[in-house]
């Protein structure tokens, strides 16, 4: 429903973005992966017409967004840092919203604000980062909007709204709606997305579905035991092999994890844990493969 | 200390370009002044011409004695210089104070282990290093021209007196910060008083000096500068030490983010449904402020249009430099021209407003998802215009409804009901004309909207120079009211009329237009 087309974005000598082409697919969430800087949030907010790309274009729903200026009913979007109007109160930010979106649904707007625990009479200038980040994420909940487009939308939510904000995404997926899910924190992205694009400085270094984006990452596993596993260390399949106070840390390349266990079951393990692949060892891996 | 160095660097480059242009405006008049009244008959022609109800209002008392360029140049100077040298400690102060603790930066900087004491000391410390500043570069630079009238005292007190009344408003800022509970809230009370301080004397100054002195403005109008050079009119500053003391008190006294004075706890949840209404909710606080201060000011105005008429109405020599008409009529043609352009200010102010929008980001956020014939960004510019547009035009009307009123009672006063009304419709097509720019220029960036604020600037002082001094015609192009005719003075100019508001109108949509495919940054 959504799709990019080499889509470029200068901003004088600086290339925010370059080249950038991905497509959504109706029903589906779709993360979107960077470091800070990277040309996340310059992409996203070409896509809500904030910014025009220099290049390329933008098409939704098979237009191109230049000449139909009315897509933009269609999207829900929740920035990464999310001002409010001082003067106004959580609720009447989210009426507000409501009202000029067309439509009304006082249950559902109860729902939500009780689930993210949301005191909406207090004025916004009171509110916190992560209070703020909630009246937009509702008034985008709420919204009939078919595209939801969240840019870092957990920064600042604690752990518990946190895991309300990803039941609700399901939630929304299961409605039928996409949604755009931008994010530094590969584990998140990993949790909802059902693919994902890798951007940095500017462009695209890998997309795909999870499954397909596999051979990129490496899990991380921490062995503790009293027995030496040192030769573990020549094994082709094991990379970054070191001694902490913990135990051994060890990356294991995703399609060799079954000769890796076969491995282990030769020594006396006191326990096994594994650390889900980080954004910063699949740009590691990204390095190595293309040195 | 590091504080107050990192307040400092913070700062450099805003306060360096403000005070560059305050000192350079003071420091550009006095050779203009010596070249045009070289002749002592010529400068005592000019004493006549500012010694009317009229121009006290505008620019104080004149002082007693010879009127020598340094006298005219520090008569005709003062006022002005020290409403914008208040207005630039206004503005440092705010920012340094309260829109720092909006902002929740104060509350980072006590995270970070700086006392509240070192806090307060290093704000007001900015504020006496920016006036000293001010004080030194005016009183060297008035002192290395070869004028002399010029003397070393008057430079001094001319300095001094300025940088006192700015560090003044400084003060005044950060106790008004205490007071109010935002950033805004803080600048619209401050500005109110530097404002209102203005007309009062204004009105004083026309009628009875004695009721002046409650002003500061009038303290600096009594030191007389280069002509009594009374130093004792300093000492009404002294009340700086005790609002040192009091900012220093109820800062140390309160909650970050805690105010002394509270308004408006609404509890219901009010029913917006549209952008004007929201708009209208964020700027209603200003917008009545504004039209009830021009409405003020009308009415101070107004209220000096008879001693106008009796003190000059008759006066021959004046009737001769002006032509055959009333001089009266000139000089209230002239209060008319300025009130436009104040009223020029809220527009842009209201224009501008969107700009903020823009840069918070809220702009975007409410474009997405909602109903395009509602929220567009099209929809919003041309909310902000007419708003603006709106606030200028009746802050108008009403400051000639107030000058109508005050002066309903003056026996044959020569400006009729009439020219009050043909006076309005001429003078709005200025206020129509200077939004157009400033939503052209809002239009095509955020940035370049400053310049709008420079050319209202800039139009404000060749009108005032316009008049005091007949700078060449040239440089009143820029302005629109160069085209349209002086009411009640002039017979109206319709077409002039008609084409400067179209223009202001064309402006605005290329405006829009701009706006609607623009990046927002």
């Amino acid at each position: 429903m959504l799709e990019l087309k080499s889509v470029s974005k200068h901003f004088g000598k600086v290339r925010a973005a370059e080249n950038l082409s991905f497509n959504l697919k109706k029903g589906e969430v779709f993360g979107f992966i960077g470091p800070n800087g990277a040309g996340k949030s310059t992409t996203i907010r070409m896509i809500i017409g904030a910014l025009k790309p220099t290049h390329g274009e933008i098409l939704y729903a098979g237009k191109n967004i230049k000449k139909n200026k009315k897509y933009i009913e269609n999207i829900a979007y929740v920035p990464g840092d999310v001002n409010l109007w001082g003067n106004l109160t959580g609720e009447e930010v989210i009426n507000f919203m409501m009202k000029t979106r067309g439509y009304e649904n006082n249950e559902e707007k109860r729902r939500l604000i009780d689930k993210f625990k949301l005191d909406g009479s207090k004025k916004s200038k009171t509110y916190s980062k992560g209070n703020r980040q909630k009246v937009a994420l509702i008034s985008a909940f709420l919204s009939d909007a078919e595209l939801l487009v969240f840019d870092e939308p957990t920064t600042g939510l604690d752990p518990l709204m946190e895991r309300v904000f990803h039941e609700e995404v399901i939630q929304a997926k299961n409605a039928g709606k996409t949604i755009l899910l931008s994010s530094h924190i590969l584990s998140e992205v990993e949790k909802l997305a059902d693919r994902i694009a890798i951007i940095r400085n500017g462009k695209i270094i890998e997309s795909g579905s999870m499954a397909e984006l596999r051979h990129i990452t490496r899990m991380e596993y921490i062995i503790d035991t009293d027995d030496d596993i040192t030769a573990l260390k020549h094994r082709s399949f094991v990379h970054e092999f070191s001694e902490s106070p913990d135990g051994y840390h060890l990356f294991i390349d995703n399609e060799k994890i079954p000769e890796f266990l076969k491995y282990l079951k030769l020594y006396n393990l006191k326990s096994l844990t594994t650390a889900p692949p980080r954004l910063e060892d699949i740009f590691m891996r990204y390095y190595e493969d293309s040195q | 200390m590091t504080y107050f160095n990192m307040l400092m660097k913070n700062l450099r480059v805003k306060s360096a370009l403000w005070i560059i242009a305050l000192c350079g405006l003071s420091l550009a008049v006095p050779p203009v002044f010596e070249g045009l009244y070289s002749t002592s008959a010529e400068r005592e022609g000019m004493k006549v011409t500012v010694d009317n109800p009229a121009m006290i209002a505008l620019i104080g008392p004149v002082p007693g004695g010879e009127y020598t360029t340094a006298v005219m140049f520090g008569h005709q100077m003062l006022m002005f210089m020290a409403l914008f040298h208040g207005l630039f400690n206004l503005i440092i102060a705010n920012g340094l104070a309260q829109k720092a603790e909006d902002a929740g930066l104060t509350e980072y900087i006590l995270s970070a282990g700086v006392g509240r004491k070192t806090i307060v000391t290093a704000q007001l410390m900015n504020g006496a290093v920016i006036n000293l500043l001010v004080f030194v570069i005016l009183a060297g630079g008035l002192s290395l021209y070869n004028i002399d009238s010029l003397s070393l005292y008057g430079n001094f007190y001319y300095a001094l007196g300025l940088a006192l009344f700015g560090f003044l408003f400084f003060v005044i800022t950060l106790v008004f910060g205490n007071l109010f509970d935002s950033g805004d809230l803080t600048f619209g009370m401050s500005l109110a008083l530097l404002l209102g301080f203005y007309l009062y004397r204004a009105v004083t100054d026309a009628l009875d000096t004695t009721y002046s002195v409650i002003s500061p403005y009038h303290w600096l109008s009594r030191i007389e500068v280069y002509g009594s050079n009374s130093g004792i009119w300093l000492l009404p500053f002294a009340v700086i030490l005790i609002l040192i003391v009091l900012s220093w008190v109820l800062f140390l006294k309160r909650d970050i983010g805690d105010s002394y004075i509270k308004i408006n706890k609404e509890k219901n949840i009010r029913k917006i449904s549209s952008y004007p209404k929201l708009a209208f909710l964020n700027m209603r606080v200003m917008i009545f402020s504004w039209l009830a201060g021009l409405f003020a000011a009308g009415l101070s105005y107004g209220s000096i249009f008879g001693d106008l008429e009796s003190l000059i109405g008759d006066n021959d020599m004046l009737r001769e430099a002006l032509g055959d008409n009333n001089p009266a009529v000139f000089f209230i043609g002239m209060l008319m021209v300025i009130s436009a352009l104040i009223s020029a200010v809220p527009a842009m102010m209201i224009n501008g407003r969107i700009l903020t929008e823009e840069k918070k980001g809220r702009l975007e956020v409410m474009n997405a998802g909602t109903l395009n014939r509602k929220v567009s960004r099209g929809t919003i510019f041309t909310t902000h215009y007419l708003y603006g547009v709106g606030t200028g035009v009746l802050s108008f009307l009403l400051t000639i409804a107030g000058m109508y009123l005050a002066s309903i009672n003056v026996a044959d006063l020569s400006v009729s009901l009439k020219d009050f009304g043909l006076a309005a419709v001429n003078y709005c097509a200025g206020i129509i004309f200077i939004a157009g720019i400033s939503a052209l220029f809002a239009g095509i960036s955020r940035k370049l909207h400053t310049a709008a604020w420079i050319y209202i600037a800039y139009i404000f002082f060749a009108n005032y120079f316009g008049v005091l001094i007949n700078i060449d015609e040239v440089y009143l192009m820029l302005s629109p009211f160069y085209y349209l005719s002086n009411i009640p003075y002039e017979s109206v100019n319709i077409s002039a009329v008609l084409i400067i508001a179209g223009l202001g109108i064309l402006f605005a949509a290329i405006g829009t237009a701009v706006f609607r495919r623009r990046n927002l940054l």
